[in-house]
């Protein structure tokens, strides 16, 4: 899934360790979010919109799974 | 991170230290035993003795040195906010926490296969040996029915 997290994190001058640390998972599964190998958790997706003061629909792009659904 | 949430990272961590010092316990334990002659007396062939203390000696070195490892890097970590959330954070992630799953379900089954295999040719060689593959083999199946009704019960998804 796509998403801005890499984007926002370098707004915010956050390493993926940095993020990690905050939200509670590990600098890997930051990642392979990123690159949108790993599809967080509904918990993992609001941490970390949450952090950066956004929705989740704003963080993450909802379009693909939209399309895998059609 | 609130102090409610340290306190819990803490005493978790704190179980894990305990968890490892039991083990690092009773792996001396073994060692201990087995290297007495009543129990090498035991073996229906001196050979056999001397290859599983030879084992024990190797499993416990090795059971102990990871021990010690990971007791050190907690009690470390203990001490240090930082490396206490991180190694919290490594513990619980539930992309790792997934990937355990779900190599412990391929491990599981590719397991049972090997074993069954095991059987059916050993079964040529001895009796013994043969039941005691199907023993390990109902084991497994036991324990994974065991671990899934839990499981069942009790997952929230969290």
């Amino acid at each position: 899934m796509k998403n801005k997290i890499k984007e926002l994190r370098k707004a915010n001058k956050l390493s993926q360790s940095e993020l990690a640390d905050i939200v509670g998972t590990t600098r890997q599964t930051i990642t392979s979010i990123e690159v949108g190998k790993y599809t967080a958790s509904l918990g993992l997706a609001y941490k970390i919109a949450h952090h950066f003061n956004m929705t989740i629909e704003e963080v993450f792009d909802f379009g693909s799974l939209e399309d895998e659904n059609l | 991170m609130t102090n409610t949430g340290k306190e819990r990272i803490k005493a978790s961590i704190k179980k894990k230290i305990t968890a490892y010092a039991l083990v690092a316990f009773l792996s001396s334990a073994l060692l201990i035993i087995s290297q007495r002659p009543s129990i090498a007396s035991l073996y229906a062939k001196s050979g056999h003795a001397d290859f599983m203390q030879g084992f024990v000696v190797g499993m416990v070195i090795a059971i102990e040195i990871v021990c010690v490892y990971q007791i050190s890097k907690y009690i470390n970590a203990l001490k240090d906010e930082k490396k206490l959330i991180r190694i919290y954070n490594e513990l619980n992630d539930e992309r790792l926490c997934q990937i355990e799953s779900l190599s412990g379900k391929s491990a599981v089954e590719f397991t049972a296969i090997v074993l069954l295999i095991l059987a059916l040719i050993v079964s040529f060689i001895s009796f013994e040996a043969t039941i005691a593959f199907l023993a390990a083999l109902t084991i497994l199946f036991i324990t994974k029915k065991s671990c899934s009704i839990y499981y069942t019960r009790t997952y929230s998804g969290e």
